[in-house]
């Protein structure tokens, strides 16, 4: 069974913490970072399928961490997740080849189903959002 | 004494001044002015008035002259027919009629002649007068008594003589003298108005320059302290002068200016606060997205797999749920307490640790724009006597100012640390674009800015360096076109024992 | 996807422009006349008086503004509603500050003009554009806006020199880039705004000045009343607390404050 390489940056340790696990439970391989630029020599020797990126980082922005993956993987899907979100943001990411874009605070679900359907249209039919949840 | 009472007594303090000065006695230009000409005036009026009166003098004693040469030739006439009748025996009748003519014009003008120059020859002439007419009277009597034959009158005719010749004489001096004056009057009246008018040239030249400087002295002295206001320095102007005049009205209006100037700028530094609010609190709601999406995620987590973590797991994601609601709290609290608006006091300060603060509020500029900001502080510093929400102002302004001024490779550094003798220094350094040296000398005057209209961000450079003169420190700038820009707070610390 | 917003005050062309685009699209076509009437059924208003919410500026328009502008927070109501349902083609003058907080709305201005001042061809009857300037007065007094300002827009296209079918290539092409793909967080501003605009239009006849945001089930509510009297803000909170999709309200009295929510 093919896993999809899912790369979670945000410079809020506890986004990455929270979201790993249930990431891997539905079927991906997560990589986690909290530092834009090591995340960024991640992206340069590995070919993530999914990156999940917040926007505002020290020294290294997302919008510079989806223009790298793009430019290495065009097939990778990058999703934006961030605070400071705004129509111009929205534009800009999705001009430069971002998949989706949700604003903080979002609920894990709604990250994960943004992965799940990323994930199936990649052709990874094994990752499914269906994991039994308590409703919030 | 605080620092508050010491403002409250300054306005005070303004306020008599304003009141003393308005109380001074009047001497206004105007005054000065019109007492000038005034003085012209009755110059002029004095020079006329003399003028008329020589005329009328010259006047008075033409006629004097001329009648003592009707008197004269009157008695010349007498004197004739007194030799007359002493060669041919008649003609006594005739001077006696002349003599009396003359005595008559005598006494008719003697009254006149009464408080002139020369009062003695005329009692002397009036007596001789007198004595030659008894003569001759005396003759006639002798005549009348001695029809046929006339006793010897030798001595008569002698007294005659005598007294006729003293006469003549007396009145031609008369008349001479009188005539002297007459020329003297004369020359008089040719010179004075020569004299006046060179007296009235130096005395125009003398009000020209005294006038002049008593207007170009206040004005250059006002030229100075408008300079000095200019600088941001608002203590009221001192007038010049003791008592009232135009300047002082001007003075007055220009100390009330800079009272309105100074609640103006209080009322800039508030308003400039609630445009960094602005700008910060756009920021800060932004922000508090991130510890509130933590705070969710670990909710749901702990909602979703509350079953499979273990109790640490349980104790740990709890943890981070009250640490990041901590965080958001900090967060709003920071900028509440920027924002509130709490009369200006002074109480011992930390400056490090409100550097800190106030950089914490700047934070979310530095990370839109992806610049680091390095804190370094030195440690065991004692505080500052201060006023928290300025200082945080004046701090905030420079760490935005040098946000402004760098570019994508920017670097902000913040250094607190002990400064000379009984100061401290808080530096904030950029690597930007650094100040061009024409323009570094005017940084701290008001009004001067390098951006556009309504693209400043922060409070003046003059109103921070105003805020901390007001503390009794200094900011001081370093910079080096195209390397860096630093600004160093310089404040005096506080002694470990209060002093009051 | 994506939604397209037509604006223009030539009526009959930019009509017909949307009309091709719609059906290439195959998106439904929302027109001024489908907001009067959604509207009129959804609150149950005669459709005459909620057209002529979308007329004049005339003295007597002014007197009752309070209810033109609850009818017209109606229609706009009615269009974000249809927005969040499905993607449309909007032709019409109505609803510009929704469409510009979405970024997934290609905002087109249709213009029917010579470029330069060369002469209008007066020969070839019925050609000349009829121009429904009454559009641009609207505009200008309900919204503050230059309906002909190309800077408000994502596309402005001159049908002068173009018929409807190329003008319908050009925004269907336009609409292709990438930067109008809807993502999650587009679809949420427009759930956001459909809500605020709910309770926009509870309020705006009590409150004329109100505004009003939302994000995630919170209203944030500002009018120049709040600072008068704590009773108006209570009431407010009150009368919309209960509302469907509202867990919390929030009061503002400063404009400041309100704005950087």
């Amino acid at each position: 069974m093919k896993r999809p390489e899912v790369l979670l940056i945000d410079d809020e340790p506890i986004v990455g913490q929270r979201l790993k696990t249930g990431l891997e439970k539905m079927g991906c391989a997560v990589e986690v970072s909290k530092d834009p630029k090591e995340a960024m020599a991640w992206v340069n020797e590995k070919r993530f399928d999914i990156v999940i990126t917040d926007i505002m980082m020290p020294e290294i922005n997302g919008i510079q961490l989806l223009e790298a993956v793009k430019e290495i993987n065009p097939d990778a899907r990058v999703i934006i997740i961030t605070g400071f979100a705004t129509s111009e943001l929205a534009r800009e990411s999705m001009e430069k080849g971002a998949y989706d874009m949700i604003a903080k605070p979002f609920k894990p679900a709604d990250l994960r189903a943004m992965v799940a359907q990323a994930a199936n249209e990649m052709g990874f039919t094994d990752v499914t959002d269906g994991q039994e949840r308590h409703d919030a | 004494m605080t620092p508050d009472e010491n403002a409250i007594d300054k306005k005070d303090g303004v306020i008599d001044n304003e009141k003393e000065l308005l109380e001074r006695p009047v001497f206004s230009f105007r005054l000065q002015i019109i007492l000038g000409f005034f003085t012209f005036f009755i110059l002029s009026v004095v020079v006329t008035v003399g003028a008329l009166i020589a005329i009328n003098q010259i006047e008075k004693k033409f006629s004097n002259v001329q009648t003592w040469e009707r008197f004269l030739f009157n008695i010349e006439q007498a004197r004739r027919w007194e030799k007359n009748y002493f060669l041919y025996g008649r003609n006594l009748e005739e001077a006696l009629s002349t003599t009396a003519e003359a005595k008559g014009l005598l006494d008719e003008n003697l009254k006149k002649f009464e408080g002139s120059e020369i009062p003695v020859y005329k009692e002397t002439i009036k007596k001789n007068l007198v004595l030659y007419q008894s003569n001759l009277l005396k003759l006639r009597q002798l005549e009348r008594e001695n029809p046929e034959r006339m006793p010897p009158v030798d001595d008569i005719e002698s007294n005659l003589r005598l007294y006729g010749a003293r006469i003549v004489n007396e009145a031609e001096n008369l008349a001479a003298s009188e005539h002297e004056m007459v020329i003297r009057w004369l020359q008089l009246v040719q010179k004075v108005p020569a004299y006046f008018l060179v007296f009235l040239f130096f005395l125009m030249i003398y009000m020209t320059r005294f006038l002049s400087r008593r207007f170009m002295k206040p004005l250059k002295y006002l030229v100075n302290e408008t300079r000095r206001i200019a600088k941001g320095d608002f203590t009221p102007v001192q007038p010049l002068r003791k008592f009232r005049d135009e300047f002082t009205t001007v003075e007055v209006a220009i100390n009330r200016m800079l009272r309105e100037l100074e609640s103006r700028q209080n009322s800039l530094i508030e308003s400039h606060k609630l445009r960094a609010v602005g700008i910060l609190t756009a920021g800060v709601a932004h922000e508090l997205n991130n510890p509130i999406n933590n705070i969710m995620l670990t909710a749901h987590s702990l909602l979703d797999e509350y079953d499979d973590l273990t109790k640490p797991e349980h104790i740990d994601m709890i943890k981070d749920i009250i640490g990041e609601t901590d965080r958001s709290r900090s967060i709003v609290h920071n900028l509440l307490d920027f924002t509130r608006e709490n009369k200006s006091s002074f109480e011992p300060i930390d400056l490090g640790s409100l550097v800190e603060e106030t950089t914490k509020l700047a934070k979310n500029q530095a990370r839109v724009r992806g610049v680091p900001i390095k804190l370094d502080m030195q440690s065991g510093l004692p505080p500052v006597m201060g006023d928290r929400q300025k200082l945080k102002q004046v701090f905030l302004n420079l760490v935005l100012n040098a946000l402004d001024a760098v570019d994508k490779n920017g670097l902000i550094q913040v250094r607190v640390r002990y400064h000379k003798l009984n100061f401290l220094s808080a530096q904030v350094e950029d690597n930007g674009s650094g100040i061009d040296p024409d323009v570094l000398p005017h940084i701290f005057d008001p009004f001067f800015t390098t951006k556009p209209v309504g693209k400043g961000t922060g409070l003046g450079l003059s109103v921070s360096r105003g805020l901390i003169n007001k503390h009794g420190g200094n900011i001081e700038v370093e910079s080096r076109p195209g390397k860096y820009t630093v600004f160093t707070v310089i404040l005096p610390y506080y002694p470990a024992s209060p002093t009051g | 996807m994506s939604t397209v917003a037509i604006l223009s005050r030539y009526v009959n062309e930019s009509r017909k422009i949307a009309e091709q685009t719609a059906f290439r699209l195959g998106y439904p076509l929302v027109t001024m006349e489908d907001l009067v009437k959604g509207a009129a059924t959804d609150w149950n208003v005669p459709e005459s008086e909620l057209s002529e919410a979308l007329r004049g500026v005339t003295l007597y328009d002014q007197f009752f503004r309070k209810r033109k502008m609850k009818l017209i927070s109606m229609m706009e109501l009615k269009l974000c509603e249809l927005m969040v349902e499905k993607p449309i083609v909007f032709c019409g003058y109505i609803g510009y500050p929704i469409f510009r907080e979405i970024s997934h709305v290609l905002e087109v201005l249709v213009l029917a003009r010579p470029e330069s001042q060369e002469k209008m061809p007066e020969t070839e009857k019925g050609t000349k554009p009829f121009a429904d300037d009454k559009i641009l007065k609207w505009l200008k007094n309900i919204y503050k806006m230059e309906l002909e300002d190309p800077n408000l827009y994502d596309l402005s296209i001159n049908i002068w020199h173009m018929d409807e079918s190329e003008g319908a290539d050009v925004i269907i092409n336009t609409l292709g880039q990438r930067r109008f793909t809807p993502t999650t967080y587009s679809k949420k501003v427009i759930k956001d705004l459909e809500l605020a605009l709910r309770i926009k239009t509870k309020l705006i006849e009590k409150l004329p000045d109100v505004r009003v945001k939302s994000h995630d089930n919170t209203a944030y509510v500002y009018s120049k009343a709040f600072k008068r009297g704590r009773k108006t803000a209570i009431e407010t909170k009150h009368a919309i607390m209960w509302m469907d999709g509202v867990d919390y309200v929030e009061i503002y009295k400063d404009p400041k404050s309100f704005q950087s929510v």
